[in-house]
């Protein structure tokens, strides 16, 4: 298939408008519940974790699905189809299943979209609906949609099993839905998707209307810097750092293994001004002072990701990799196995979760600067907060807990193709630009608890700190989105 | 020994005792479990069983398995990898009937295999101190008697500690003279150290008056037809790729029709259960009625919810969110696990009096959390109940309760089953609740192989 960016061929004025879309729905917006839905035929192609999780949810709500596989999957009883099968589900081929569809939820791998929905789309009905769950393959490489077909988009901020596992408690997860606006035929784009975010159970915690651009752009953002690219770049760095400062090694992989989840978790809950208040004062003042020099260092790295992916220019030399048969991501990935981090496992030793705050100050400070800066360039290319903050900020939790599961290995394989490439391409410059630096620092940041000459703190600047962290921009969206997080909940309860 | 001079629970060392059988034993709350964790904690190699460790096992397996976000299958260690050859030869291996599970995933095992199968891997273990906290919990009644005679032959070789609940002489699973010495416990206090004898002699005549549940607060809501049966399933069958757990199974309830379901572990009691409410994927592949409609035909699994009250092993495992023991009762009037809505006024009368009936002595804002094992099934008991459901599905009610406890929940399933309201399924292992049931319940039985 060729290829034409569909973000570049749009008027500036029109990637300005696509790029800033993003609005916290109301939940009397979602009034109707599933009724578009009701008793029309929903087919979902794929049936890994989205697949199966947002399917098992829409059919308790009420709705008709069935699974639409390839003909060697159902005949090879492959994954997909003993997922689909053992839940109770009635599987077809395309050809058997996609002619009745009124839905049809592309849920396949993002590499084979370009595939899929080429063999798909042929076989859908007049008028039918064709519906992701991310938009890499309409904004990236372009994929033109038929002219009576309405596209949507319904994308669960959560890996799938919490799909499931929120709806089934009775709440669900936050959920991101938009319409592309080259295909909404008969007007009624939104009405789908609001319909279909309900019968996964996303209105209850929350929706945000955004765009496929917004989407699009910001998840690779937030995935390859922050998210995967930054928690990468640290673990490699830090656990090096500690090696060399003569920190048991064990006790050094430990510490960056579950470090990420365990400082990351009151990110989740209070920002990172909880996050910073989990340290002593005299800890928090020194982690400022190092985010506020990583933020120096890397800002050009964190422009540059953006710009490249404003322009294309990173989908582009990514897919050239594609059509190459991944041979730069293959090598990546075998290199990042190699690692001594990845090759040294966790020492049998208890650390407490105090202690993984107050022996890693350096760690604190890294997902500080990288949260914050992430945020920044993506409000700086016109996205809107409430988008750059779930990119950024509410994300970084979920990927630091696949860390803890099994390292940087763990990592790469459940994330997206799409991210696993640019988490290399990011580390592959973090690392060396932040090595020499990180060399310098001592192990009261990184490895022993903060120690310096005096514990005595300034209240003056204290004061002044304080204020710097509780006033960025991320801290003050991020309040107000927690805030209409509880507030649906109406007694906050924390999973 | 008086209050004040009785030995703090914490303080009472296992440290160094010899080979033995110890009974620890008090009512629900008393501090048992918080205790066995310290004494574990305390001697070094020793291993601790119970519910909460059950709990954190299955977490691990749930987190370890790549197939919960690659799209694989279930990679949860294998039966035979976790006792290994070593474990095949010993006794317990077949007294407890594990050949059939050799192969079979860790997560994929009912609450009572999974018990049977971590048992053997401590027995195996043979650590120098082992704990079982209520190890019955779960069994059916032949386990119960191998892991019995299991812990005898043990504690020949070994200090093995076993924490239950308050018993009654005929609940006793050994006989008396192979305890070496009861611990009896409450407030966090040891109230009595000695003989089993001593111990019953102690508490003959016990057993405090209970306050009857609330049950005439009326159900919340609309009667449904009578006519039309609350289950119809036919030709039911439910299986995991080439296992089967059941097959060409008619089941009909009627309401009134109350029924105890018994079956050895692993017959399929808590998926039939599961598939009645609302809590089963194979509950769309098979011919299922609930309430008059067919599953799968457009109606939400909120509608069925709501016409159920529930407890089980698995509800309790997947009640893991923050909140207070109120908010836990109230969730059962919305069928969530966690409160999302704005609960009334006459909810929280509804809650605060069903909390009342339990007697815990605990604030409703007190952190569900917090409590022991067997608070958090009394609490979950009275979600089930609070709305007083045309269907009650109570799968094994009384796991972790003592004696006490045990018959307050028992008066609970009698009174809703005499007040015409509500259909109870009950699922028990225990031979006295089944002889409590032949008495007291005009309900039938159902016997799963």
């Amino acid at each position: 298939m060729s290829r034409q960016n569909y973000f570049n061929t749009l008027t500036m004025a029109q990637k300005l408008d696509q790029l800033g879309r993003c609005r916290f729905m109301d939940r009397s917006e979602f009034s109707n519940g599933v009724e578009k839905l009701k008793g029309k035929k929903v087919v979902i192609v794929g049936c890994g974790a989205q697949g199966l999780n947002q399917g098992l949810n829409m059919r308790d709500s009420g709705l008709d699905i069935t699974y639409a596989l390839r003909a060697d999957a159902i005949e090879q009883k492959r994954v997909s189809y003993t997922n689909a099968t053992s839940n109770g589900f009635k599987v077809g081929t395309y050809e058997q299943l996609i002619p009745t569809a009124d839905l049809v939820c592309n849920l396949a791998p993002d590499k084979q979209h370009a595939d899929v929905v080429s063999k798909v789309m042929p076989l859908m009905k007049k008028g039918a609906c064709l519906a992701y769950s991310h938009g890499f393959n309409i904004v990236e490489e372009g994929q033109q949609i038929r002219k009576d077909l309405t596209v949507v988009m319904v994308a669960p901020k959560c890996p799938g099993t919490k799909v499931h596992k929120e709806y089934k408690r009775g709440f669900g997860v936050p959920t991101l839905i938009a319409v592309h606006r080259e295909n909404d035929p008969n007007g009624d784009g939104l009405e789908i998707a609001k319909a279909y975010a309900a019968a996964t159970g996303g209105d209850r915690a929350g929706v945000l209307e955004s765009s496929f651009v917004a989407e699009v752009k910001s998840d690779l953002m937030g995935e390859q810097t922050i998210l995967c690219g930054m928690l990468q770049t640290g673990s490699l760095l830090c656990f090096d750092r500690m090696v060399a400062l003569g920190i048991d090694r064990g006790y050094a992989s430990k510490l960056v293994q579950f470090g990420w989840e365990t400082i990351t978790e009151s990110l989740k809950q209070g920002g990172i001004t909880l996050m910073m208040d989990r340290l002593s004062n005299p800890a928090k003042l020194k982690a400022f002072d190092l985010a506020e020099e990583l933020r120096a260092m890397m800002r050009p790295l964190f422009k540059k990701h953006q710009d490249d992916i404003i322009t294309g220019a990173f989908s582009t030399t990514m897919m050239k990799d594609w059509d190459a048969g991944d041979v730069n991501l293959l090598g990546w990935r075998a290199a990042t196995n190699d690692t001594s981090f990845e090759r040294t496992p966790a020492g049998d030793v208890k650390i407490g979760e105090q202690e993984y705050y107050d022996h890693a100050v350096l760690m604190v400070a890294m997902v500080k600067a990288g949260v914050e800066l992430a945020f920044e360039c993506m409000v700086e290319v016109g996205m809107k907060p409430e988008s750059a903050y779930y990119e950024s900020l509410h994300e970084t939790p979920l990927i630091a807990n696949l860390i803890s599961r099994k390292k940087l290995y763990e990592m790469n394989k459940v994330i997206s193709d799409t991210a696993e490439y640019g988490c290399y391409l990011f580390s592959h410059a973090a690392v060396p630009l932040l090595k020499e630096w990180v060399a310098k620092q001592p192990a009261d940041v990184i490895g022993k608890a903060y120690a310096p000459g005096t514990q005595q703190v300034d209240n003056r600047r204290l004061l002044v700190v304080n204020q710097a962290i509780e006033g960025h921009p991320v801290e003050k969206v991020g309040a107000t989105l927690r805030g209409y997080m509880t507030a649906m909940k109406q007694i906050a309860v924390g999973g | 020994m008086t209050a004040e001079t009785a030995p703090n629970l914490a303080d009472l060392t296992l440290a160094g005792v010899g080979p033995g059988l110890t009974l620890v034993t008090g009512p629900n709350g008393a501090g048992k479990s918080t205790a066995a964790r310290a004494w574990a904690a305390h001697v070094a190699g020793a291993r601790l069983l119970s519910a909460e460790s059950q709990q954190a096992f299955y977490e691990a397996q749930l987190a370890a398995d790549e197939g919960n976000f690659q799209q694989g299958a279930d990679t949860s260690r294998r039966v035979r990898e976790l006792v290994g050859e070593a474990g095949r030869e010993h006794p317990l291996f077949a007294a407890f009937r594990l050949e059939p599970l050799w192969e079979r995933h860790y997560r994929q095992l009912s609450t009572g295999e999974a018990r049977k199968v971590l048992l053997l891997e401590a027995v195996l273990a043979a650590p120098p101190l082992l704990i079982l906290d209520d190890p019955f919990d779960g069994l059916d009644r032949p386990a119960c008697a191998e892991l019995a005679a299991a812990m005898v032959h043990a504690a020949e070789r070994l200090p093995v500690v076993v924490v239950t609940g308050a018993f009654r002489a005929e609940e006793l699973p050994f006989a008396p003279e192979a305890v070496r010495e009861v611990v009896a416990v409450a407030g966090r206090r040891v109230s009595y150290r000695g003989s089993v004898a001593g111990y019953l002699a102690r508490t003959a005549g016990e057993g405090s008056r209970r306050a009857p549940p609330p049950v005439e607060m009326g159900s919340w809501y609309e009667p449904l037809d009578p006519e039309v049966p609350l289950v119809q399933l036919v030709d039911g069958c439910v299986r995991y790729g080439e296992q089967l757990v059941f097959e060409h199974l008619d089941f009909t309830v009627r309401a009134g029709a109350h029924t105890l379901i018994e079956g050895p572990n692993g017959s399929g009691k808590s998926t039939l259960l599961e598939m009645l409410t609302g809590d089963h994927a194979q509950a769309y592949s098979n011919d299922l009625h609930l309430f008059g409609r067919r599953r799968g035909s457009g109606e939400t699994v909120w509608d069925i919810k709501k016409n159920v009250g529930v407890v089980s092993a698995r509800l309790h495992r997947d009640y893991r969110v923050g909140g207070s023991v109120e908010e836990v009762v109230l969730s059962g009037l919305f069928d969530s696990i966690g409160l999302y809505q704005q609960p009334a006024t006459s909810h929280r009368a509804r809650a605060r009096a069903w909390l009342d009936w339990l007697e815990l002595g605990l604030m409703p804002s007190a952190a569900f959390r917090d409590l022991s094992f067997g608070q958090q099934r009394l609490v979950l008991i009275a979600r089930a109940a609070i709305k007083v459901p045309p269907l009650v599905v109570m799968d094994e009610p009384t796991s972790g309760l003592d004696a006490d406890n045990r018959r307050r929940v028992l008066d609970l399933v009698a009174s809703l089953c005499t007040q015409r309201k509500s259909t109870v399924l009950m699922v028990t292992h225990r031979d006295d609740e089944r002889d409590w049931w032949r008495q007291h319940i005009a309900g039938s039985i159902l016997s799963l192989r």
